[in-house]
This record gives structure tokens, sequence and C-alpha cells, in this order.
């Protein structure tokens, strides 16, 4: 039963990716299913060539055919030769191209589907394994379905007219060359089992002595490793590994030649019965020496097809396997929701809000009530792991809640899609991105659709595309990589800060958007908040209890507990946690 | 010019080859060579099975020659059943000795490169492709794709030879008409290097976009700014160039590599021809002209294909080596791998008149920088991003030459210094500090038998992890084996903390402690430090300024030097750039 399920499931995958394959380009498709059969054909027409070919030689030999006649067969055969070279190389061509035009129409069709995921997906490893998989699956799937249909317009084909040659000559010949095939089947199937073995053994010993290579050579070690002098300690965990390594491989691959050679053995006997049937032919003169040469011929093409055939096979069943990954990743279920227009700059309220991340068993959110009026700047304050980014996660619905409603306005946030929700909200996020792109391009792609100037968004965080940083001013490149220019961490930050400040938004989240930024700048930045987020909700996440000042509210947060609100004010009247933190950090800056 | 260190360097990497595995690799060729005899001698045998079974149905020979030359083709196929197999044994045998001993050369010397080299963008991306494709492109590559070119010449010369015995000219005109042909389809020039590089450039930027696409990094921005539909436009855009500058591309290869088999084709119905004479003299009999042409035919396909993967991959080979003498070339930090001798006595380091500027870089990071760090002090050094203060670390250590004025630690130079003697002073917690996945004992300790882990371990306070863990301190780290423990930041941090102490340097460096670290934390940290180590030195690198009124002195980094130096109190009282910071700093916590 499970068996039959995934049967159908890789008959699926071939399906499935033949449709893309059309979709993508029908012409290259129907380009390549055409060579691959004339290709087939043409490979028998060769033997058939040859055959001719030297019955002519014979009788020309023993004078009985004129040389003329040898020169037309010599030219016949000669022109399916080079149009067989020709057609090889347009399949090679075709089949190439019409690997590439599916493969990015899957890959494309991937990210699509990422896009519709929840953020809270990709706190999970699963999620992680699965994009992973598809990826490889999109990649593998076409090679699958290419193969497949080799397969059916190419070797079958082949092996066909092969045969009918054959058993037109003799029908026992036909049947002779299974003898050969076989051997080359399950020798093969054997191989693969065992190189598979392989990998699951050696998977693991290859991982730890790359690491221990890392440990003395990557980036983020060398200079520790350097330092305190640990190489001795990891070059030799590195010789201890490698040396386990290629023991192992050195075993299995001993033990393959053995199986090769054994059932080689098999294939030579079938060799001989399919010689010592020739040598019996010839001798009661059923078959010419013309005919007795094309067969010997053949069997030379028929077992180097069997041979490529069997290979072909092997990466089809892994590749199809791999295939099924991205049909089941492109089949989840997108989140059900409403799509209208939604308006964020609205009375925001958090209702008994709770919360925890998928697999944890702890809540991050625990009874989070907080109505935020429009307009107003709040700012949430509370030591490492109190749950700030996540709640500003949860207002700005990119998490949903686990228990409770947020609303906006009238509406109920949970009844709506998260990409309507996000639609006039903006962020700059504590772990911003660093695009390999242009200044322009860093800042326009929180707004794609904006047709507005990057200029005015970059000015507010305080970058002026001046010559000496930014070579091509707002073109230049921010990546070595693809011929442009690096930043440093505090100019990155300003980067994603004017991302942040060029969406179009009614509410905007600040989660420590200064972080790598130096003190005075840092002062002159939150300064100039006050101003940029006027009239806009603004959420503002900080380290710096000093800073949460400019706010119209502070939220204390705790263990994932709102435990005081209030303005600075009042929350240092409270005498609680707020105070506490306030006058801890206060006292570095007494004087 | 160009083409000859080019070669020189291929014969340098196979005399490499031959040096670490010289019995394995001989094996290899020498079966390559058996194995590229079997064409020649199907060739031979299967002309001789034909004329003998021809012949023995007009009864012209006995039946002993027939079982003969079958007995001999059927000596080939098992000759050739083993051979082959063998010969793919001695490939891999090749391999493990190369993998251990190349990957272990080039670590050593990865381990000994100067600095420089390191934080060097270009020099940087060298070392991570030498590594990265020793095994793809580099010796053992190299190795298999001369050992098939062994055997495609012994197959395609001893056929040749054959030839050449039945009629000594016909092989000759063969030569002449189709050499000129094969070396001019292998000629592949210029053009075509061009055009991979495009490919490649654009294949990177297509995995990029891929990349921001899918990954989880990118996913809270994604999400919220929308930006897939924009973004997977233009993977699309790029992939579709790609794809069609492939296609010309390899129609373009393809193009010359079949040139090449044409002419070999052409050469076979050639052959074909001018022997149709000698046949009708008898002076080749039919089953070799059968033979000849039958066997040549079916191995022009497969040998035309080899020939076009081998030049491939040959011209990997030589992209590969190029790289790889640069990479033997960079300059090497003398003493870096010996064992460390004893504890030097610290008194003082000094920086005296010191001026640097980054190799290749035009802007000094100091032009004038004094200072000195005593026996015994706690310090504190404080500055703006980019004032040099992680740069000054790297300068005392000696990873970086000064360019100006001189370093003393004792009151010499010091370039006096062995690196071991140097690294013996310090003890440091980089910024990005290493977790290695080992044991949490090796974390500390590197293998070293010593007894201070114990007590590293409770100063750093990792009592409590150690306690949690299956196998206590001897718990391997990391996910690097199934039962590895998996263990949060803050724990590592610890870890790198621990390390130090376990330390017997008299001078403790903790620069820059993450960025991610709440201030509270932080301060947090630097007490524990200045806690834990006693009479030692310790300098602490910050950029904020929580942490200075510990310090006995704090240096205040500015545009290339000190710009003030005191205790906190001094400089407050100096109300100069120190004092300007801590205000600026303070103003948000001012009681209004």
């Amino acid at each position: 039963m499970l068996k039959n399920s995934r049967q159908f499931l890789l008959w699926k995958v071939i399906i499935k990716t033949f449709r893309y394959a059309w979709l993508a380009t029908p012409q290259t498709l129907m380009l390549f299913l055409t060579i691959s059969l004339v290709h087939g054909f043409e490979q028998v027409l060769e033997i058939y060539g040859m055959q001719l070919v030297f019955d002519a030689v014979a009788g020309f030999a023993s004078g009985k055919l004129m040389i003329g006649k040898v020169w037309l067969f010599i030219g016949i055969f000669g022109a399916i030769a080079l149009l067989l070279q020709l057609t090889d190389a347009a399949r090679w061509l075709v089949q190439g191209h019409l690997y590439r035009r599916t493969g990015c129409l899957l890959q494309s069709l991937i990210h699509k589907k990422i896009a519709i995921f929840e953020l809270v997906k990709f706190e999970m490893s699963d999620t992680f394994d699965r994009i992973q998989k598809a990826v490889r699956g999109s990649q593998e799937a076409p090679s699958a379905c290419r193969g497949v249909l080799e397969i059916a317009t190419y070797y079958l084909p082949f092996f066909l007219f092969a045969a009918g040659y054959l058993f037109l000559i003799k029908p026992l010949l036909a049947i002779a060359l299974l003898l050969i095939f076989i051997p080359v089947f399950v020798g093969e199937v054997v191989r693969a089992n065992a190189a598979y073995a392989l990998v699951g053994e050696t998977a693991n010993l290859q991982r730890r002595f790359a690491h221990y290579e890392d440990c003395v050579a990557a980036r983020e070690y060398l200079r520790e490793t350097r330092t305190r002098g640990a190489y001795g300690f990891f070059s030799s965990l590195f010789i201890n590994c490698v040396d386990q390594y290629s023991a192992t491989i050195w075993k299995t691959e001993k033990r393959l030649t053995a199986i090769e050679i054994a059932l080689s053995s098999i294939n030579i006997a079938g060799y001989i019965c399919v010689l010592l049937l020739l040598v019996k032919y010839l001798l009661d003169g059923s078959i010419t020496v013309g005919m007795f040469a094309a067969v010997f011929y053949s069997i030379a093409k028929v077992n180097s097809l069997s041979w490529q055939l069997i290979t072909l096979l092997g990466t089809i069943v892994r590749d199809v396997s791999l295939g099924a990954y991205l049909y089941e990743f492109l089949q989840l279920k997108e989140s059900d929701g409403l799509t209208e227009k939604f308006n964020t700059g609205c009375e925001i309220k958090l209702n008994n809000i709770s919360f925890k991340y998928p697999g944890a068993e702890n809540l991050v959110l625990t009874d989070i009530n907080l109505t935020i009026t429009p307009g107003e700047v709040v700012a949430i304050v509370g030591g490492n792991g109190a749950g700030k980014t996540t709640l500003t996660k949860i207002i700005s619905g990119l998490y949903r809640p686990l228990v409770g409603k947020v609303t906006f306005g009238n509406k109920d946030a949970a009844k709506y899609k998260t990409n309507c929700l996000c639609d006039s909200i903006s962020a700059v996020f504590q772990q911003f991105q660093r695009y390999q792109m242009e200044l322009a391009d860093n800042v326009r792609i929180s707004d794609c659709d904006s047709e507005v100037d990057a200029v005015q968004a970059l000015d507010k965080a305080g970058i002026q595309p001046d010559k000496k940083v930014f070579p091509e001013g707002i073109n230049t490149m921010l990546s070595r990589e693809f011929g442009g220019v690096d930043l440093s961490g505090g100019q990155w930050q300003r980067v994603a800060i004017a991302r942040g400040l060029y969406r179009e938004h009614d509410l905007i989240v600040l989660d420590e958007p200064t972080s790598a930024i130096d003190p005075l700048e840092e002062t002159r930045l939150f300064r100039k908040f006050i101003e940029i987020v006027r009239g806009k909700t603004a959420i503002l996440v900080t380290h710096r209890l000093g800073s949460a000042k400019i706010a119209n509210r502070i939220i204390v947060m705790a263990h994932g507990r709102i435990v005081e609100t209030g303005n600075h004010d009042e929350l240092m009247a409270l005498s609680g946690l707020y105070r506490e933190m306030f006058t801890a950090q206060a006292k570095w800056y007494e004087r | 010019m160009n083409k000859n260190t080019l070669k020189f360097s291929l014969f340098i990497a196979w005399k490499t080859i031959f040096r670490y595995s010289a019995i394995p690799a001989t094996l290899n060729i020498i079966l390559s060579v058996l194995c590229g005899l079997t064409t020649p001698l199907l060739v031979l045998f299967t002309a001789m099975f034909i004329d003998s079974a021809s012949e023995y149905v007009a009864g012209a020979v006995a039946g002993n020659r027939l079982l003969f030359s079958l007995a001999l083709l059927f000596a080939l196929q098992i000759f050739n059943a083993i051979c082959n197999p063998l010969n793919n044994l001695a490939q891999t045998a090749v391999e493990n000795k190369l993998r251990k001993q190349l990957r272990l050369l080039l670590l050593g010397k990865r381990a000994r490169l100067e600095y420089k080299n390191i934080e060097n963008h270009d020099t940087w991306d060298l070392v991570d492709r030498v590594a990265s494709n020793l095994e793809t492109d580099g010796f053992t590559q190299l190795n298999n794709n001369i050992a098939k070119s062994v055997r495609i010449i012994v197959q395609l010369a001893g056929t040749l030879i054959v030839l050449a015995a039945q009629v000594w000219w016909a092989a000759l005109v063969i030569v002449v008409v189709t050499l000129p042909l094969i070396v001019f389809s292998l000629k592949r020039g210029r053009v075509l290097y061009e055009m991979y590089r495009k490919v490649s450039a654009m294949t990177r930027l297509m995995k990029y976009y891929s990349t921001i696409l899918t990954n989880r990094e990118a996913a809270a921005e994604r999400i919220l700014f929308g930006f897939t539909n924009t973004i997977d436009e233009r993977f699309r855009q790029n992939h579709k160039k790609r794809t069609n500058l492939i296609l010309k591309t390899i129609t373009y290869e393809t193009g010359y590599s079949k040139i090449g088999s044409t002419g070999l084709i052409l050469c076979g119905l050639f052959m074909m021809i001018i022997l149709l004479q000698p046949v009708a003299d008898g002076r080749i009999t039919v089953g070799m002209y059968i033979s000849l042409t039958g066997v040549l035919m079916s191995v022009i396909n497969s040998i035309s294909w080899q020939i076009k993967y081998l030049m491939e991959s040959f011209a990997c080979n030589i992209e590969y080596f190029r790289d790889f003498s640069q990479f033997m070339n960079l300059g090497e930090q003398p003493g870096v791998l010996d064992v460390s001798g004893e504890t030097l006595e610290f008194r003082s380091i000094e920086f005296r008149s010191v001026a640097f500027s980054y190799p290749g870089m035009q802007t000094k990071v100091f032009d004038n920088l004094n200072l000195i760090f005593e026996r015994g002090k706690h310090y504190a050094v404080v500055g703006i991003n980019g004032a040099g203060k992680s740069t000054m670390v790297k300068l005392m250590t000696g990873l970086y030459a000064v360019t100006g004025g001189e370093i003393l630690l004792n009151g010499k130079n010091i370039n006096k210094y062995s690196f071991r003697d140097l690294m013996s002073i310090y003890s440091i917690v980089y910024q990005d500090f290493a977790k290695y996945s080992v044991s949490l004992r090796d974390n500390i300790c590197f293998g070293a038998s010593g007894t201070g882990v114990a007590a590293a371990v409770t100063s750093a306070g990792l009592d409590e992890l150690v306690a949690k863990l299956p196998e206590g301190i001897a718990t391997q780290l990391g996910r690097l084996t199934d039962n590895g423990a998996d263990i949060s930041g803050g724990e590592w941090q610890k870890i790198a903390i621990a390390r130090a102490l376990f330390s017997r340097a008299p001078v403790k460096v903790l620069d820059e402690p993450t960025a991610a670290l709440s201030p509270m934390a932080e301060s947090e940290m630097f007490a524990m430090f200045a806690e834990n180590t006693g009479y030692d030195t310790t300098i602490m690198i910050s950029h904020r300024l929580g942490s200075t009124k510990l310090a006995d002195c704090v240096l205040v980094f500015d545009k290339g030097g000190i710009a003030e130096q005191g205790s906190h109190t001094e400089l407050m009282k100096k109300n100069g750039v120190y004092a300007e910071m801590f205000e600026s700093q303070r103003s948000w916590y001012a009681e209004e």
C-alpha cells in the first residue's frame, strides 16, 4: 500500500515536471523529444549502414562487386555517421536548455510559495529543512523528467530498433542481448546501494574533519586558535578523523571492486554466448560476414548504451525522490484570510495575548493587554529575553498570537492575511538585512512599487551619498562580491533605518535601531526619530532606558509579561523594575 | 612567458602527486596504459577471429586457429573486466593519500599565513578557493585527468600502430589530416573563457536573489516588505539571460569539440576508402578492414566526449594551480606553529610614536600613537567606531607590523620576541570568540593536561552548566555529533571567559564584547572579569562607557591617537571628548 502510493508519487513527479517544462518552454520540449527519437533511430541506422559497407567490402574483395558500389555505401554510412554527430550535439544543447528553463520556473514557484509562509514557520528547523529539500528537488526534478523522456524517446526506441534488427537477422540473437544487459543492471544496483551506504557512514566523519580544518583556518576561528597556540590539538584531531574516513572508503571500494569483477564474469559469459552463436550462424552460412561484423559492432553499442541507461536510471531514482519533496512543498496550504485594504493608523488593541514558539515549552508572552492610540510613540524596555521583539512582531502581524486577539480599529487581525496586515507597517529590525544590491535598491526594497526617490530617506537616516564612501552615489553596489564597496556596521544600520523610513507606513517598529552606532550619533538619531515619526504610530524597542524617554508611554517587560506601563516620571514614581533598571544604568553616568 | 609558468605549475603538481602517493599513482598510470591497450588488441584479435572464421567456412584453415582466436577474444574481455575496476581502486588509493597529505599541507599553510592575508578580501577569497576546490579541481582531479589522457592516447596511438603495421602510409596520411583538426578543436581560446566568467558572475547574482527569497535571515523583512515578486522577477530575468548565454557558450564549445569528432569520423571514412585497394590487393585481410573500421567508429564517439570533458577539466586544473601557486607564495608569519614554551614575565607594553595603516589602504589608522600599559593595572579603552581600538590589539599581539614607530614589551621591541613568547603574554576574549565543536573541557584547555580547568570553570560561573550536561565537562558541544549538546549564546560567552582565565598569560584583554549584549550584561561581564583576574593586568575595550569607572586608567581613542587619558574622575574634570561622550549618554538618564 505504502509502496504503491510512493510509486504513484514518483510518476506524479515526472508528470508534473513534464507539465512545468511545457509551461516553461514548449518549443524546447518538443524539439527535445523529436531530436531524441531521431537520434535513437540514427544509432540503429548506423549499424545497418555498417553492415552494408562490410558486405560490400567482402563482395569487393572476392571480386564480385565494383569499387564504385563500395564507395556509394561508404558514402551513405559516412552521411549517417556525420548526421549522428550533429544530432548528438543538438540533443546535448537542447536538453541542457530545457533543464535550465524548467528549473528557473520551479525555483520561482518555490520563491512564491515561501512568500506566503508565516514568519513563525522560519523558527522551525523543519521548515528550513523542507525549503532546502524543495530547492534540491527543483534542481533534480527537471533532470529526472528529462531522464524519463530520454528513456522513452531515445533509449527504449533504440533498444527496440536494435532488438528488431537482430531479431530479423536471427531471433536468438535478440534474446542473447539480454544476457549482456542483465549483469550490467545488477552490478549497478549493487554499486548504487554500496555507494549510498558509504555516504551514510562517512558523512559524519567528513563533517567532523571539515570542522577541525575550520577550527584552524576558518576566519571565525583562526585568530583565536593562533593566539592560543591550539594548532597541534586540532591538527591531530583532523589527522585522526581523516584517517578513519579514508579507511572506510578504502574498505568499501575494495568490496565494490571484488563485486564488480565477479559480476563482469556473468557479462563475459553473455558475451561468449553471443559470439558462439555468431560463429555457429557464420559456419552454417545463415549470416553474411557483413552481418556478422555489424552484429559484433552493435553489441559494443548496446553494451555502452546499457551502461548509460543504467546510470541514468540510478540518477532518476535518486532525483525523483528529491523531486517529490518539491511537489510536497508546493502543495503546502496557504493560510486563509481576507485580502482587502487594511489600515493600521487606527487604535491597536491587544487582548489577553499569549504566544510561544512552535515546539517550545514556555510561553514567550503571557497575558498581554495593551491599547495603542493612533500617533502614539510607545517604547518597550526590558532585559535580554523579556519578549520585547516578539511583542513587536505580534503587533505587526508577523506572528499570530496563540491565545487572545489583536484588533485594528474594529477589525480582527486574525481574519486577514499577513501580507495585507503588513501593507501599511514598516520596521527597522534588530537583525536587519545587508542586501548585496545597490544603495538605492537597499532602501527601495522595503516598498518596491513606490516611485519615490531613495535620497530623502537616506538623508533622514544620516547618510549623504558622498563620493568617498559611495563612488557611484546611490547606485553604488554595496557588495564586494558584485564589484562594489562594503560598509561598516554603523553605516549598514543607517541604511536599514533609511529602508524602514522609506516604506509608506502608518505604524513603524524600531527594534534597537542604533545598536551598532556610536554613542554620540545614537543620541542625535534618537532625537531625530522623534521628528520623523511625528503623527505616526511608532513602537521603539531599546536597551538604553534613557532613550525611552522620547516615547509617550513606556512599557516595561519581564519574562514575557508587561510589568509596568506609564511615562518616565510615572514609572520612576512607581519604584518598581523600571526605576531599578534606570538607576542601575544611570549609576554609570553619575558624575 | 605566461604559458611557461602554467605548464611549470602543472608539472610541479604532478610531481607532488607522485611524492605523496608514488606507488598508487604509478599503478594508476600502468593500469591506465593496460586499459588503453585493450582497444588496439581488440582490433587485432577481432581481425584474426573474422579472418579465421571466414577461412574456416571456406575450408582453408583448421578449427584450431578459430578456437585460438576465440580464446584470445575472451581473454581480452576478462583482462578488460579486471583492469578497469583495479584501476579505479588504484585511483581511490591515490585520492586517500592525497586527501590527507594535501589537506594537511594546506592546513599548515593557512595556519601560518600572515594575518593581513586573512583580513584582505582578495587573498582570503584566494585561500578559500584553493581550500574548497582542492579535490574537485586540484591534485586528485589532475591525477584522474592524466590517467584518462594516458588511456586515450594509448587507445588512439595503439590503433594507429596496428594500422601502420598493415599499411604504413595510411597511418601517416591519417595523422597528417586529423591532427591539425583535433588541435584546432581543443584550442578554445579566450572567447570561451570570458563567456564562462560572465556566466559565473550571473550565476552568483542569481543565487543571491534566490537566497534572500528563501533564507531564514531575511524572512521578517521579506514578509513585511513583500518584495518577493519584485526580486523574483529580477531572478527570472537574470536566470533567462544566463540560460541564453550558457546556450551560446555551450553551442560554441560543442561546435568546437564536434569539429574534432567530425574530423575523426572523416578520417575513419577516409581510411575506409584508402584501405579498399590494399584489401583488393590482399595486402590487408577483410577481417582487418572490418575490425579496424568497426572498432574505430565505435570508440570515436565516446572518445570525443571524453576529450571534451578532459579539456574542460584540464582548464580547471590550470586555473586551480595558478591560484595554488599564488596561495603557496603568500607570506607567512614565522614561528606561529611553534609549541609554547615558558610564560614571559610582564612589566609593560609601550607604544612609541606608532603609525599604522592597513596594507593597501591610504588612510592612516594611527598617526602618532603613544601609550603604556603597566603591570597590575586595569585599563579601559573607549572611542567611537573606527577609532582604532581593535587595531591596537592586533598591533600589540603582532598580527600586523607597525608602519612607523615601535612597540616595546618590557622595554624591548616586540619584533625581537618569537611569536609564541609574545603570545604567552596575552589572553584575549575576542568580540567574535570561537565556538569549537569539541568537548567543553577542550574548549577551555585544548587538550592540555592542566589542573586549572576546574578552577576556570568555577570562576567563569559554568558549574551549573557542567552539572546539567550529560557527560559533565567531557560533553561534546555543538551539533557535530549526535550526542553533542547545544548551549546558549550566554553559556558560550562564559566558556570564552573560562578559556581566558585558564590561560596563565599575565595580560587579559576583552576586545569589544559582543554588541548584542545589553549594557547591563556587558557591565556584569566586565565586573566578573575584573574580579577573577586579581593582580593581572586587564585591558577592556568597548564603545560603551558604562564600565569605564572600574578602570584605573581610561584611554580615549580619537582621530588616530589618544585624545585623552586618565581616571574617570580626571577625564570628567577635563571636560573634553570623554566628558562629551559621557554627557551625551548620561543626558538620557538625567533627572529633569
